[in-house]
């Protein structure tokens, strides 16, 4: 169902990215901020960037997790579980599976 | 490539991008796409209805650069340039941030080249690109971004690129950077398609004798044209890693086939304006390897083609021409480019040499001419996606016209305007006013203007890129020596009377 993560430009992972910024947008909405209420509680130098990101163009830089699960009123765990999820499906799958516990052992 | 450019000055009623700025948007893609340099593009509306538009890096859709209009100011941000910059000038903008973060420099720092708003709208795009692929390759290799590569015998070698005669080093060592070399070569000749990349437009230096050769010719020897010639092969042959390429003695970026000149993309821009708050005259004497034809003949005459022009005595006089051409912008809705050039353009020799010559002195009013003044409306914006040159340009410095590249305040109604001038009386300049109006709308949307010195040129830049040879040219001389000339085909041009 996933695209290797190295090459963003297959359908699939663009189809994920896109999922990603709709999210986030349903995320921004749901707390009840614009997007330019937004990007100043996350220190986005330009409100255009909230809007880039919510269409699934780019992705938040990691230094800013923190503002963002702040201002959208989640956890930072919890926003990183959901960001890589359409960032980086593979590690989520790994981290976040219910396999993830899971051991194999090669023998 | 095409000499099209859009209108970033203006905003329309909606929001959104206008359908020129995003046909200027798409041109930039299909360059680069063209170059070989693979981008996809988004777009979108925020909440509050400021568009934005990306440029992304094919390979993995990281973000090369983000463009936007907010609050009715431009603002174009480039992770790799390590910076914003916002303004209401967009080509002011792109001017800056092209001279901020340079893939060549001018070997000697006393030379430069002129290129095309459109030009350097895709060279930003590509700039921002290759500085964003060198710093990730910088990063694999856990070197400094922007150290040259150290192992010369596996790295390409420094490359010196001459174009329209001025020799440029490359910041960057890169395979990339000789792919955008080709690149910037094409869109500097403005020689038609794109995908013309197999003509060798310029000149590649030989490297040090103890460097490996990475000289970069994008065409083998059979696609020269018969006037050019080669000199040490085209890599390796004369002994040192590199061989040159020479082209003809008229350069390259004014040459076509023809042997007429692309005056729109030769009488503009820079691609390196001189460092910001130096006041230098960045523009490039690009047409200094022309030999100077014989004035022409008519009083007073216009300087010889090819050399600088002469500084005029009355400021005035100068300071005339511009408000002459800035009432224009204002009468043409800020939809037209005003460009400045020390010398004037190849292409405009053979039809100003034999321009019909009026003095305006002698027409009192259009009325006598037949012809009913005609009404100061701005120009449909869907038929004029022109730039804006982003006030008076670098050839003003010094004129003390004053206006700052940002300026968009461009004085009073012609009439007012007018009524102000120095020198000529308030009637020649309203009736050529009424003549270069009637021009500009028969021209339509190939209209652009060109001032050089005490000389105002309304041209249609279509016809004296494509045509040359169908392109006439009608004079009007003022009393102060000053002249206003129309350049266009023959029946775009108004029969005003000698």
């Amino acid at each position: 169902m996933y695209g290797n993560p190295q090459r963003r430009t297959s359908p699939d992972v663009q189809d994920l990215r896109r999922d990603g910024g709709k999210w986030l947008k349903e995320r921004r909405e749901a707390v009840g901020l614009s997007q330019r209420q937004l990007a100043d509680r996350v220190g986005a130098e330009y409100y255009t960037f909230i809007s880039q990101l919510e269409t699934g163009r780019g992705r938040i830089p990691p230094d800013r997790y923190q503002a963002w699960a702040k201002a959208l009123g989640l956890r930072p765990r919890d926003l990183v579980r959901e960001i890589l999820r359409f960032y980086d499906p593979i590690t989520h799958g790994i981290l976040f599976s219910e396999d993830a516990d899971d051991t194999q052992t090669m023998s | 490539m095409s000499g099209r450019v859009v209108s970033f000055f203006k905003r329309t009623v909606s929001r959104d991008w206008s359908t020129q700025e995003l046909a200027e948007f798409y041109r930039v893609e299909a360059a680069l796409l063209q170059s070989g340099l693979r981008v996809s593009l988004d777009r979108g509306i925020t909440d509050e209805g400021d568009p934005w538009f990306v440029f992304c890096r094919a390979e993995d859709d990281e973000v090369i650069v983000h463009f936007a209009r907010i609050d009715g100011r431009y603002l174009i941000s480039a992770p790799s340039f390590g910076g914003n910059a916002t303004g209401q000038d967009f080509s002011a903008l792109v001017r800056d941030l092209v001279a901020r973060n340079p893939v060549l420099r001018p070997t000697r720092r006393d030379e430069n080249v002129t290129l095309h708003p459109s030009a350097l709208l895709v060279l930003l795009v590509a700039s921002a690109l290759l500085k964003m692929s060198h710093a990730a390759e910088a990063a694999a290799a856990e070197r400094p971004a922007g150290a040259a590569v150290a192992d010369p015998h596996t790295a390409p070698a420094p490359i010196r690129v001459t174009i329209a005669g001025v020799e440029h080093t490359a910041d960057l060592v890169s395979q990339e950077t000789q792919q955008y070399v080709a690149m910037l070569s094409v869109i500097a000749l403005g020689a038609g398609p794109l995908d013309n990349l197999s003509m060798p437009v310029f000149v590649v230096s030989a490297p040090p004798p103890d460097q490996s050769s990475a000289v970069h010719v994008p065409a083998s020897s059979h696609a020269l044209p018969e006037e050019w010639s080669v000199t040490g092969g085209e890599s390796g042959a004369d002994g040192a890693g590199g061989g040159s390429i020479t082209p003809p003695p008229v350069p390259p970026l004014l040459s076509t086939p023809d042997g007429s000149a692309h005056a729109h993309d030769a009488a503009i821009w820079q691609m390196q304006p001189a460092p910001i708050g130096s006041g230098a005259n960045p523009l490039a004497d690009v047409a200094a390897a022309i030999s100077p034809t014989a004035p022409v003949a008519a009083p007073p005459a216009p300087p010889p083609v090819g050399s600088p022009v002469a500084p005029v005595a009355n400021p005035g006089l100068i300071q005339g021409n511009h408000d002459l051409a800035s009432s224009l912008l204002q009468v043409f809705g800020g939809s037209e480019p005003i460009v400045h050039s020390d010398t004037l353009p190849t292409a405009f020799i053979a039809p100003l040499q034999s321009s019909v010559h009026t003095s305006a002195a002698t027409l009192a009013t259009p009325e006598s001419h037949g012809a009913a003044p005609v009404a100061a409306t701005p120009l449909m914006e869907s038929s004029s996606p022109l730039f804006v040159s982003g006030g008076p340009g670098p050839a003003a410095a010094g004129m003390g016209s004053g206006a700052s590249a940002a300026d968009t305040s461009f004085g009073a109604a012609p009439s007012a305007i007018a009524t102000s001038l120095p020198g000529p009386g308030t009637t020649e300049f309203v009736a050529v006013l009424s003549i270069m109006q009637n021009f500009a709308q028969v021209v339509g949307s190939h209209l652009a203007i060109l001032v050089s010195g005490n000389q105002v040129i309304e041209y249609d830049y279509f016809a004296v890129d494509y045509t040359p040879t169908a392109v006439s040219a009608v004079t009007y001389d003022f009393t102060d020596g000053s002249h206003v000339s129309l350049v266009g085909l023959r029946s775009e041009l108004p029969h005003t009377a000698v």
